[in-house]
Formats: structure tokens, sequence, C-alpha cells
């Protein structure tokens, strides 16, 4: 137990780091939004090695803690609103055993950008801010199989004794 | 255990051709049904239309209201935000637009530059 909290622990800061870096990261001129979701690759990992309870745990820290640190309410929202669709769609999907990793950290990261759409036409009242979405998903599935791809190898490296 | 993992990168792949296929669909009724050459910009604040503006002439409006300042300019038919004294500069960076329903935003400051 204390050494789960531990790991946990761990991988929460892991997740503030990689949001962090990214924060730091150009705007994408042609695309504002686009991101690459490195948090996302914490996420995979401790629902793989833990379950969804502690990834939705570790979600939650990371995104008090950054909305804390670096944002304000709006942030809060937008990132609750993608994070929860998301992890909810990733367990779903590993529930069923039909995807590998890289499917579900796809489908992952596509659902946070729709969380984060439907979020965005709520806080401005407008729905036209929805045309954005095939923008976004597209580099969503970008950004979904590179994430995917190194959850992937890490979950086959990490040593056994985490999870 | 083989055939489980080709199973899921096939479904993988599926998955993925699947997504793109919706959003390729999307976007392109976007771009044939919803987005025409428009002939006006439309600036709203909190929901509130500030002013309109015809694409055909050039113009740089200054927009300052309490929730801060943006620098709106139609050149050339293509409406843009140039300035803006926002934190993350989105709207800024954001490319001129110019067809029907392409739209502008500055989320911190709330406003919406919209194309009709």
């Amino acid at each position: 137990m204390a050494k789960k909290v531990a790991f946990l622990g761990m991988f929460s800061t892991l997740a503030l780091i990689l949001g962090w870096l990214e924060s730091l990261l150009p705007v994408v001129p042609f695309a504002p939004g686009v991101k690459i979701g490195l948090a996302n690759l914490v996420s995979l990992l401790v629902l793989y090695r833990f379950g969804w309870k502690e990834a939705a745990c570790v979600n939650m820290l990371r995104i008090g803690l950054s909305s804390a640190l670096f944002g304000n309410i709006a942030l809060l929202l937008y990132s609750l609103a993608g994070a929860i669709l998301s992890l909810i769609t990733m367990c779903l999907l590993k529930k069923t055993d039909k995807f590998s990793i890289v499917g579900i950290s796809v489908a992952g990261a596509v659902m946070h950008n729709l969380g984060q759409i439907i979020v965005a036409a709520f806080l401005m009242e407008n729905g036209v801010i929805l045309y954005y979405l095939p923008i976004l998903a597209v580099s969503g599935v970008i950004a979904g199989v590179l994430v995917g791809l190194a959850s992937a190898f890490l979950h086959k490296h990490l040593p056994k004794e985490i999870g | 255990m083989e055939e489980k993992c080709k199973n899921r990168k096939r479904n993988d792949i599926l998955l993925i051709i699947g997504i793109l296929l919706g959003m390729g669909c999307l976007a392109l009724l976007i771009r044939f049904v919803f987005f025409q050459t428009g002939n006006r910009a439309v600036v709203t604040i909190d929901n509130v239309v500030v002013f309109e503006q015809e694409l055909s002439g050039d113009c740089q409006i200054p927009i300052q209201t309490n929730q801060g300042y943006n620098l709106f300019q139609i050149e050339n038919g293509v409406a843009s935000v140039v300035e803006a004294d926002c934190r993350d500069q989105i709207c800024v960076e954001h490319v001129g637009i110019s067809k029907k329903g392409e739209t502008i935003v500055c989320l911190p400051h709330k406003l919406i530059v919209e194309i009709q």
C-alpha cells in the first residue's frame, strides 16, 4: 500500500512536469490549441499498471495542481472536461480488451479534444467553435499514436515492481 | 496470444481510420455546406455584438473594453487580430479569416470575430 502511494505520487509529479514542459512549447501558428498531450502517457501507464481508480486519482491531482500553480478556473474546467471524457473512454475501451495501448491512447486524445471543445462552446455560448473539431481531432490522432507508442514501450520495459 | 495481439492491432487501425474518415466527412461538410466566402466580419464580446465591418475595405479598429485590448484588422478581404494584451496570444497567432462561419476567438477577453 505504502509502495503504491509512493509510486502514484511519483507518477502524479511526472504528469505535472510533463504538462509544464509541454506548456513551454510554442503555439502551433495555424492551429492554436494543438498539443501532444504528454501527460496522457502517465495516465495510460497508471491505467495499465494500477487501474482506473488510480489513473483517475493521478489525473485529478495533476489537474488540480497545475491549475492552482499555473492556471485559473477556466483552465480547470477545460482540463477537467477533457480528462474525464478521455479517461472514461480509455477505461471502457480497455475493458473490451479489443484494442492495444496505441488505439486506447488515440481514442483518449480525440475525446480529450472533444471535451475541451464542448466546454469552450458552453463557456463562449457559441457553437461555431465546434468547426474547429476536425483539425483538433486529426492532430489528436497523430499525438495519440506517438504517445501510445511511447506508453507501450514504457509499459513493456518498466520494472514489474511498479504496479 | 499472438492472434489477440494481431486482432488488437487491426482494431487500432480500424479505429484510427474510422476517426479520420468521420472527421474528414465533418470537415468536408463544414467546408462545402457551411463555409462560403463571407462579406462581413462581426465582432462580439461576451456575446454582445460590438460592431460589424465589411470585408471589402481595409481597416484597423482598436477594441478596448474592461475585458482587455485587441486590435482588429481587415486587409485584402481577410480579417485578423493583430495585437492583444491577453496572456495566451492565441487570437494573434490565428491566421486571417475570410470564409463564412470562420472565427477567431480570444477566450480571455470573450471576444469572437466571426465571418458572416
